[in-house]
């Protein structure tokens, strides 16, 4: 029998430590906020042991983002925080966080060496984001950003894009060079949890790629100018906003390329406030529970994973793409529009 | 010497889990999902250990696999399985 070890280098796991959140967005994935869910802290510290267990094994570097709901309502954040940071096989630390409740912890997260961001949610301009977000929201992710930039730690935006939104997304590229954030990402409203209501928001395949296309455009045009905002494209479909990248090879600045697979089953897990793990957040079916179930037992035993992995399972226009290896759909989009989670992505626009 | 009992009822112990993935022309697995290990398989080996299923005797199982190969000799082909199941064994696989 020959042992066999996985061949990528860092595994990514999203951690939602609470449902609790002070914001309640109308696209959130959640539709329950309650405490009722969530473990002590001895639970999170057993389950971060297990994650450096199984990092450990599989001789992975693990990359973990600390969430919720809003992880800053947790008093005991900067406890797990700790925790984490003695852990060999945890490498690299992101909080993903709605950014309003950071303010007095500024200095205490200087303290967390292996935090390599901060990314906070911006959905447009002062108004438009603060409709989708909350009066005053927007003001608190300026000024946080800023007071994270003056400690020198790295911040990201993520963008949640949808027909409210769309033509917000220049000049929320505007906005992040000048409040001077490391990198922005554009992600593609799935309508599950509360944003369910929203399947109507969802950009057509033509409005998705118009966007795409530009925010490409700008990010080449600002990469040329040598700017430092990096503008991520490693989602689905991107690639197909520039085929000819998707030969490009492990030289290409990351500002240049465009499109990456789906990570379910490859490198990454989501692991929920009740330690229920599913394949991806937005992806919301559960595959084990780690409070009974052993990582390994879940990685290599799940069936949903294993249909994933095997990208001959895709169907429709997934199925036979020569995108495959740079796209495979979102199978969170998928399910969320069709309830199939091998159905070929919606948004689409080969 | 070669410990096979041909009588013995054996089963792939609990913390092993075997999986085939349908692609080219199969790959083989056996994951330990208690120390995260996974081990490459052969169609041989996956089809001899897919065969302990906790009911079936060993002998019966080294004639379905004798019936797989009606050109070999089987003197050969019975050492080979049972030199595969003592290994499995030997590493607490098959128990």
């Amino acid at each position: 029998m020959q042992q066999n070890n996985t061949s990528h280098n860092d595994f990514y796991f999203q951690w939602h430590i609470t449902d609790r959140c002070n914001l309640k967005c109308s696209h959130c994935y959640q539709s329950d906020y309650s405490y009722s869910s969530e473990l002590s802290f001895e639970e999170l510290k057993s389950i971060a042991d297990k994650i450096n267990h199984a990092l450990t094994v599989w001789k992975k570097e693990g990359r973990i983002a600390i969430t919720g709901g809003e992880p800053f309502i947790r008093k005991d954040l900067f406890d797990l925080l700790h925790y984490l940071e003695q852990q060999p096989a945890i490498k690299k630390i992101g909080i993903l966080t709605n950014g309003t409740l950071i303010k007095e912890h500024v200095n205490s997260l200087k303290d967390i060496t292996k935090i390599y961001y901060i990314q906070m949610s911006l959905e447009g301009r002062r108004e438009k984001n603060d409709e989708i977000r909350g009066k005053g929201v927007f003001d608190k992710v300026i000024e946080n950003t800023n007071l994270l930039k003056d400690v020198e730690i790295p911040v990201r935006w993520m963008v949640t894009l949808h027909k409210n939104n769309m033509d917000e997304a220049p000049h929320i590229i505007d906005l992040a060079l000048n409040n001077n954030v490391d990198v922005l990402t554009f992600e593609r409203l799935i309508p599950t949890g509360t944003g369910k209501s929203m399947k109507d928001m969802l950009l057509t395949p033509t409005d998705l790629s118009k966007v795409y296309k530009h925010i490409v455009e700008r990010s080449d045009e600002e990469y040329s100018k040598g700017s430092s905002l990096a503008i991520l494209k490693f989602r689905t479909l991107w690639v197909l906003t520039d085929s000819k990248r998707a030969e490009m090879d492990a030289q290409t600045p990351l500002q240049k390329e465009v499109g990456a697979a789906c990570s379910i089953g490859v490198d990454s897990l989501c692991v929920l406030p009740d330690a229920t793990v599913l394949p991806c957040r937005r992806l919301p079916i559960p595959i084990g529970n780690l409070k009974s179930d052993s990582i390994f037992k879940i990685w290599y035993t799940s069936d949903l994973l294993w249909k994933i992995r095997n990208k001959k399972s895709l169907k429709g226009k997934c199925n036979g793409c020569e995108f495959v290896p740079r796209c495979g759909g979102c199978r969170a989009m998928a399910y969320a529009v069709t309830g199939d989670y091998l159905a070929e992505d919606p948004q689409c626009w080969r | 010497m070669l410990e096979v009992k041909e009588s013995e009822i054996l089963r792939i112990a609990e913390q092993y889990v075997l999986y085939k993935l349908d692609v080219n022309d199969g790959l083989f697995w056996l994951f330990d999902v208690q120390e995260g290990t996974c081990f490459n398989l052969n169609e041989t080996s996956f089809f001899i250990l897919s065969c302990f299923d906790g009911k079936t005797s060993t002998s019966e199982i080294l004639q379905k696999f004798l019936s797989r190969y009606p050109d070999e000799d089987p003197e050969k082909v019975s050492n080979d399985f049972k030199e595969i199941v003592e290994t499995l064994k030997k590493r607490n696989v098959l128990i």
